[in-house]
């Protein structure tokens, strides 16, 4: 397996089962025993580069790396950066590199945190670039997952609503299908998972099925990995409130599934995801979103060579 | 080659020196040229035929060029837009080198990414496409993660 020190993380496809299984061994350590590392980066500072808002993800990464003990600064709003005077990203990004250690990046762009990586000397994090990758959303994801199924191997996974758009979805079932699992696409007409995603899932021999409503997918599902689906991608409001019932969760949505069914969803949720469901054994939402602190660390801990 | 292509293929006059670029498809003949920047301030023998009878594909294009031997982009190009090709580099009239194009494994700087939000297309930086498949192309975007087919594809 290469060394995790100095190397990027930029997307899904740069990993293998091997590799990411070890990502989610060094989770478990933040998770279980975060003290021990909490002076690792003392002399350390992650510059969060934010040219797209997302408050949650630039959280998420600042309190991992201040529960290192490193130092966090940066920008979370475009207006604020020279990009808004014409500067390219590459010229900010050779500014930022002298003076950081490490840069997690959110940018509207496909490819730019590629790019970034390819021109920084130090380690770059994909925050999120533009429809593409999310890569520490995923590994936060399979992190959940394999805490409470104790495995990645050969699940039932159902993904349900926006296929689309959904970027987490495409990274999470590439991710997925290393390891076997079998992948329900439910979705509802014009939502569906791309076709060259799916076409390269077929290229890659693993086993999928796309499905328009629940009921038909729900049998021995393992787990359910739900996103919104956007009011503003579709036409008018009847076609809208029309999908929104299919595909909205509930106690009774629930009846007949296998009992040891798990939920997730990225949050933040509207109406796709019942409130009732939240006290139930299905709902582990909360605590994927939980996970993203030590899921962070493990990764900064990583490419900084902090644990190898 | 059998001889009645020979015989087409010679219907085309002989050049001393330069590059003779053979089994083109015949559909992308014209693109070809003017990948090759081929244009009428050329002042060397340029001869460009399409549609000659072949064997194996068919019907074919022929060009060639004196004076002119192709780069490794202008090669990795034409390796793209016609993979049949064949390249002949002619010295004193005779074929000193002959090769059929090969499309490398990674492609890069001479394809357009279509993504219009791909990073290669909002900053002044060169793409990169590694081959997914060959035989019907398909093309993944090294930068972007995207899928293109050949048809999809700009050549720069």
């Amino acid at each position: 397996m290469a060394s995790f020190a100095n190397r990027s993380i930029i997307s899904m496809r740069d990993f293998t089962r091997e590799e990411i299984l070890h990502v989610l061994d060094v989770t478990r350590m933040m998770d279980e025993r975060a003290e021990e590392f909490a002076t690792a980066l003392q002399s350390e500072i992650l510059a969060t580069l934010f040219f797209e808002p997302s408050t949650r993800t630039r959280l998420s990464f600042e309190s991992a790396m201040l529960r290192l003990g490193g130092k966090v600064m940066g920008f979370a709003d475009p207006g604020s950066s020279s990009t808004k005077k014409g500067e390219s990203l590459a010229d900010s990004i050779k500014i930022v590199e002298s003076y950081a250690d490490l840069i997690a990046m959110r940018h509207p762009v496909e490819g730019s945190a590629r790019l970034a990586a390819e021109i920084a000397d130090i380690p770059v994090l994909n925050a999120g670039d533009g429809a593409n990758q999310h890569p520490s959303q995923t590994f936060l994801d399979l992190y959940t997952i394999w805490q409470e199924k104790g495995t990645l191997e050969s699940l039932n996974v159902g993904f349900m609503g926006d296929l689309k758009y959904g970027r987490t979805v495409h990274s999470l079932a590439h991710a997925l299908a290393k390891f076997g699992c079998n992948l329900n696409f439910v979705s509802p007409k014009g939502l569906e998972m791309p076709t060259d995603i799916l076409e390269e899932l077929a290229r890659d021999g693993v086993s999928f099925r796309e499905h328009l409503n629940f009921e038909d997918a729900k049998g021995n599902l393992d787990i359910l990995y739900v996103t919104r689906i956007q009011r503003e991608r579709f036409g008018g409001e009847l076609d809208y409130d029309k999908v929104r019932e299919g595909y909205n969760i509930s106690k009774s949505f629930l009846e007949g599934c296998n009992p040891n069914l798990r939920i997730l969803h990225p949050l933040p949720r509207v109406d796709e995801l019942s409130e009732e469901v939240d006290n139930t054994p299905y709902a582990i939402y909360f605590r994927q979103a939980a996970n993203g602190i030590p899921t962070r660390m493990a990764l900064i801990a990583l490419v900084m060579g902090v644990v190898s | 080659m059998s001889k009645n292509e020979k015989k087409a293929t010679r219907t085309i006059s002989q050049i001393e020196r330069g590059t003779v670029i053979d089994h083109l498809d015949p559909h992308v003949v014209f693109q070809v040229v003017r990948i090759l920047g081929i244009d009428d301030q050329i002042e060397d023998t340029v001869t460009v035929g399409t549609n000659f009878h072949s064997n194996v594909l068919g019907k074919k294009g022929i060009i060639k060029i004196a004076n002119r031997f192709l780069t490794q982009d202008a090669v990795d190009k034409l390796s793209v837009i016609s993979p049949s090709a064949t390249v002949s580099m002619i010295e004193d009239y005779e074929v000193k080198r002959k090769f059929k194009v090969k499309i490398p494994e990674l492609i890069e700087a001479i394809l357009k990414c279509p993504n219009p939000n791909c990073v290669t297309n909002t900053e002044e930086w060169p793409t990169r496409f590694r081959v997914a498949v060959r035989d019907p192309l398909l093309l993944f975007c090294t930068y972007c993660e995207r899928y293109f087919g050949k048809h999809d594809i700009e050549i720069l």
